[in-house]
């Protein structure tokens, strides 16, 4: 089971800082999925990856959105 | 009887402010008071805020200086975070906090300071200001000070993303790149600004250095209190801006401290006085003192004297040069005169051109690695920058949500609040003698204040609990009766004010 952070409606640089604190409570091998809508979040999110060692699974569009995908 | 001539508002700074000139029974300066009315809040109010809106809201501040609590404030979230920008991202916040250095000691020097010498301390009020000063220098000079301030502010606006208020600084590097085009720009206008910045320092040495009732003044007791001073430096201990160590220094030059940023808790304390919403900070090993002149004392000066007085030297050639002429002209490390703070300043208007050029033609300045994004969890961060008016510090607590518990900002004004005041009373002391006192005097006494470029609406964020007001009734342009509030809630009546009240507005 996913846990999970929506940050619809939030404008990056917001949606990688609220997923970096997140995964910082999570154990590794979590597997977290955020929501956001901001045009720039799937770049922010690949690199956030990236930079901090994460695998990004996916990203798929959902109900006006993107779901990324990121296992801890 | 005695009298009090209050000087309100002051003029030709950010802000608001007044001063309360107390005179004694043979109509001499008994007191002398800087006092800042105003009230902002902003550490109060941005408690419960993300952590990650603090660049945004605190650029708010101030319109003059937003550069500078944005800086402040980025790097105040790269410590949150935990992460260490890149490169690039570093050359692309120093060019551009160059940039804004250069266009605001610029402003200084044309519109708010300079004017006092360009067109003269006793010139007719309505002439000391910038039209004042187009009209000294000539129309073709007047249009150079804009058109280089103009193409400094699109610039800024092209990087910072907006032109007051800018949306350049995330934690751990910047929101975009510069491209080559931009990249271009940024190289020519950097060595326009070298020519304008020897052009001003020119224009410096001529009416001002050149003019011996000027020095005289500048080197004069009336202008010259003794602190100590603060400012950041580099590895090599010379000027920065935008990153370093913060170096304090006594009187007598000898350092006594040199501390990291996350430390200045240790090293600043903040003074509280009931009469104004200004706090006094001081140097905590050695006590708050009080309002005491002194080399070896509490109280320290920030600007870009006390940058000069604390470093080894400028990083770049030219503006090194300009320094040692500085200290050889004015003859003693470190210089106490505040006046010649206006001098210090077009050092650093140099350097702060030449650093550009350097920046600019920077092989990683163009690189697209603008971001770090290997983010901890937040807890606390301190950032402080070289604000133009001198060091600026953000400290931010978090919860483990990155929303804000605690905001501690000391702003340059602040640093320098109690040695305003005692500046603003020793120049009081020395010009206003039997009575007598005219306009131009009390601009004199306001030249005390302005050199230090002061920026009120940033320095005013204590909030006490309860706010002390008075409001004044004025009928037909007489001041009828007011009504006051003071520190404890209580309010009462009192008739028209029987001091005597000089607006020196321009």
């Amino acid at each position: 089971m996913a846990e999970v952070l929506n940050c619809k409606g939030m404008k990056c640089p917001q949606p990688v800082l609220k997923a970096a604190i997140k995964a910082n409570s999570l154990p590794p091998g979590t597997t977290l999925e955020v929501i956001a809508d901001c045009p720039t979040f799937p770049n922010d999110i690949t690199k956030w990856c990236k930079d901090s060692g994460k695998v990004l699974v996916s990203i798929v569009d959902r109900d006006n959105a993107k779901v990324a995908t990121v296992q801890l | 009887m005695t009298k009090t001539i209050t000087i309100d508002p002051i003029t030709r700074l950010e802000g608001h402010g007044k001063i309360d000139i107390h005179l004694d029974d043979a109509g001499n300066v008994e007191r002398a008071f800087f006092q800042v009315p105003e009230l902002r809040g902003f550490e109060a109010f941005c408690i419960g805020r993300p952590a990650e809106e603090m660049p945004q809201i605190t650029s708010r501040i101030c319109g003059v200086c937003p550069t500078a609590h944005h800086m402040a404030a980025t790097k105040a979230l790269d410590a949150l975070y935990d992460v260490t920008p890149t490169l690039p991202a570093k050359l692309i916040r120093e060019f551009f906090y160059n940039l804004f250095m250069f266009e605001d000691h610029l402003l200084h020097f044309f519109f708010l300071g300079g004017p006092d010498f360009i067109v003269g301390p006793s010139a007719p009020k309505e002439k000391r200001n910038i039209l004042g000063v187009i009209e000294k220098v000539g129309i073709d000079a007047g249009k150079q000070v804009i058109e280089i301030r103009k193409r400094c502010r699109e610039l800024m606006a092209h990087i910072g993303g907006k032109p007051i208020h800018p949306v350049l600084g995330i934690a751990g590097g910047v929101a975009k790149t510069i491209g080559d085009d931009v990249r271009e720009q940024c190289i020519a206008f950097s060595s326009d600004a070298i020519a304008f910045a020897e052009f001003t320092l020119k224009a410096f040495d001529d009416i001002v250095l050149k003019n011996k009732e000027y020095v005289d003044l500048i080197l004069g007791d009336a202008y010259k209190i003794d602190t100590g001073y603060m400012g950041m430096v580099d590895e090599k201990g010379r000027v920065n801006f935008y990153d370093g160590d913060v170096r304090v220094i006594d009187g007598t030059g000898t350092q006594i401290e040199r501390f990291a940023p996350k430390d200045y808790a240790s090293v600043i304390g903040e003074h509280v006085e009931p009469w104004t919403y200004i706090k006094f900070p001081y140097l905590r090993k050695r006590g708050w003192n009080g309002f005491t002149e002194s080399k070896t004392g509490s109280l320290y000066r920030v600007s870009p004297i006390a940058r000069l007085n604390v470093s080894n030297g400028m990083a770049t050639p030219k503006a090194q040069r300009e320094y040692e002429r500085f200290y050889k002209t004015l003859g003693a490390k470190p210089v106490h005169n505040t006046l010649a703070i206006h001098w210090a300043r077009l050092v650093e208007v140099l350097n702060a051109a030449e650093r550009l050029v350097e920046i600019a033609n920077h092989e990683e300045f163009s690189s697209p690695h603008i971001r770090n994004m290997d983010l901890k969890t937040p807890t606390e961060g301190v950032g402080i920058v070289e604000a133009p008016r001198g060091t600026l510090v953000h400290h931010y607590k978090t919860d483990e949500n990155g929303i804000l518990t605690g905001v501690n900002l000391i702003v340059a004004t602040l640093n320098n609040s109690a040695a305003i005041n005692m500046s603003v009373e020793k120049a009081a002391k020395a010009l206003i003698k039997n009575n007598k006192v005219d306009d131009g005097l009390l601009n004199m006494v306001e030249m005390a204040f302005r050199a230090y470029d002061p920026c009120l609406s940033c320095a005013t964020h204590n909030l006490p609990g309860k706010m002390p007001l008075e409001i004044r009734f004025i009928n037909n342009g007489e001041h009828e009766y007011s009504i006051v509030r003071d520190r404890e809630g209580t309010e009462r009546r009192i008739p028209k004010k029987e001091n005597a009240n000089i607006n020196n507005t321009i």
